[in-house]
């Protein structure tokens, strides 16, 4: 009778599920469990997820502002600027009361200037700017043809106005100058023309134009001041650009071996540089090859 | 007595057949246990959000629907069981179901075997196992790894080649060669150079025409990535950046 009552029991438990009633009651613990630890991390996970788009990438500029300072480790002949003639353009310094006497560059390479970058530091502008500022030592010389006319002789009253015949005296003779001054490059970051990388492009900022006093020695003359003004090129120095973080191109390995390559057709969203780093964002679509 | 307690028996099992529910139910807690592992994991990470992308740091973020659009590269895959002879899983699709911490993907398939004129709606959990390959050419890699795999079945108990062929199933030895569905490769960039190569500018001032001559500086960027978080809208990948500055 007793084992009639357990099998008709064992066919009630078959038919309800009964049998899996602890599990159930495990899935619904657990459950509850997973949703209390979900619960608390929503919050710090919020700031962290990305809606809209597809592809986020982020670079700090931090360290790339701490390389710069690494440079001003390097061999001076790594950071020197160097300006060096290539001919003359016009006169260099010319004077009415000599008669018009001149100091001319001697030949086309004859003027020669250099600039030690030192003091490299970088930093980061509010637009995301890379800056770096620096000191430059710079020193120049240069062999100039100096052709002497005498010292036009003024007469009584002002009659007369003689300057003596001639040509003149040419002789050959040095001129030269040092500055230290503050040069600032800017690196001005932007969204690349293939739509993931970043283009770079580096110009000076300031000063515009380098001021000196240029010492020429006019023999027994003795020496003279003549100041010079140098341009500093405010074009682009160098551009370029390097990809963010990924590349487009990618494949899928399926079981047994085949693969399928694949390519991320990206359109651009947004782009940000500050001070933080550079940010972009992509809508994008796979494409099977 | 007896007789008749077997008959009830007998009655009881035909009336209510059988299935593959307790399986599926161990299938979900399995996945339960597996998502408040996740979400432990995932608390300690997040311990210092801020520095996930503070200076220094780089991040990359993949979506749900970028990642569903590779997936959708396995699509009618057909994969062979071992074990019992003449039958084929088709994967029809597979997407993901990311949850925190838990980067999940919903696999819908199929189990057909030859002979047998019907098909097996399978369930089956599988998760994206991501790693990051470093090196010359780094990588994320994102293997597809099946979980489990239970089929959804309801059969009387006279249809015994279905419930043999469920039975079949249910035996299956789930082998590193059966859990792979495959693997993801998304190519990582881990240079960053910033390079100004010497230059020649010509000016030209009182006297004399010249070049500038501006020697050539880099600032070579490195990126690492080392840690990936998986959030509902898709694969967060977070590493560092160093430059060193130079010729």
């Amino acid at each position: 009778m007793k084992r009639g009552f357990l099998l008709i029991a064992v066919s009630g438990a078959l038919a309800t599920g009964i049998v899996a009633a602890a599990t159930q009651e495990e899935i619904g613990a657990k459950r509850a469990a997973v949703k209390a630890l979900h619960d608390r991390l929503a919050p710090r996970v919020a700031p962290l997820l990305v809606s809209g788009s597809d592809v986020r990438a982020f670079v700090s500029l931090a360290p790339i502002v701490e390389g710069i300072a690494a440079i001003a480790a390097t061999p001076p002949v790594t950071r020197t600027i160097r300006v060096q003639s290539t001919g003359a353009n016009g006169k260099f310094w010319e004077n009415g009361d000599w008669c018009h006497s001149f100091v001319e560059l001697q030949s086309p390479d004859a003027f020669m200037a250099t600039a030690e970058l030192t003091n490299l530091v970088g930093s980061i502008l509010d637009n995301g700017t890379i800056q770096v500022s620096t000191r430059a030592l710079a020193r120049g010389k240069a062999q100039m043809k100096f052709q002497f006319k005498g010292m036009r002789v003024r007469g009584p009253l002002g009659i007369g106005n003689v300057c003596p015949p001639g040509g003149g005296v040419g002789s050959s003779i040095g001129v030269g100058f040092d500055k230290d001054l503050d040069l600032v490059l800017q690196v001005a970051l932007s969204r690349g023309p293939d739509a993931r990388s970043v283009s770079y492009s580096a110009a000076f900022v300031s000063p515009e134009k380098v001021d000196v006093t240029a010492q020429i020695g006019l023999g027994a003359l003795g020496t003279l001041g003549h100041p010079v003004s140098f341009p500093l090129p405010r074009t682009p120095l160098a551009s370029g650009s390097f990809p963010l973080l990924f590349a487009q191109q990618g494949k899928f390995t399926l079981p047994g071996g085949a693969t399928r390559a694949y390519s991320l057709a990206l359109t651009p969203q947004s782009f940000v540089v500050n001070r933080t780093g550079v940010t972009a964002t992509w809508k994008s679509a796979v494409q099977f090859r | 007595m007896v007789r008749m307690s077997l008959a009830v028996v007998c009655c009881a099992l035909v009336l209510a057949g059988c299935d593959t529910d307790k399986q599926l139910r161990q299938q979900e807690l399995d996945l339960l246990q597996a998502e408040e592992k996740a979400l432990l994991a995932l608390e300690a990470t997040l311990e210092d959000v801020q520095k996930l992308e503070g200076n220094g740091r780089v991040s990359l973020f993949l979506s749900t629907g970028l990642i569903n659009g590779i997936l959708a590269g396995a699509s009618d895959l057909k994969v062979a069981v071992p074990g019992v002879e003449g039958t084929e899983v088709l994967v029809k699709s597979m997407q993901t179901e990311f949850r925190l911490g838990l980067p999940l993907v919903r696999v819908e398939a199929t189990a057909a075997k030859k002979g047998l004129d019907a098909k097996l709606e399978v369930s089956a959990v599988a998760r994206l196992e991501p790693t990051i390959l470093s090196g010359p050419s780094p990588k994320l890699v994102l293997r597809v790894h099946l979980d489990s795999f239970v089929p959804r079945a309801k059969w009387g108990i006279f249809d015994w080649r279905i419930g043999g062929f469920v039975r079949d199933l249910s035996r299956v030895k789930l082998t590193e060669e059966l859990r792979n569905l495959g693997a993801i490769e998304v190519p990582l960039e881990a240079e960053l150079p910033l390079n100004l190569p010497a230059t020649s500018t010509p000016i030209s001032f009182t006297g004399v025409h010249a070049n500038v001559q501006t020697p050539a500086l880099s600032l070579a960027g490195k990126v690492a990535a080392s840690q990936v978080l998986t959030l509902p809208d898709g694969l967060h990948v977070y590493g560092a950046v160093s430059a060193k500055g130079g010729k």
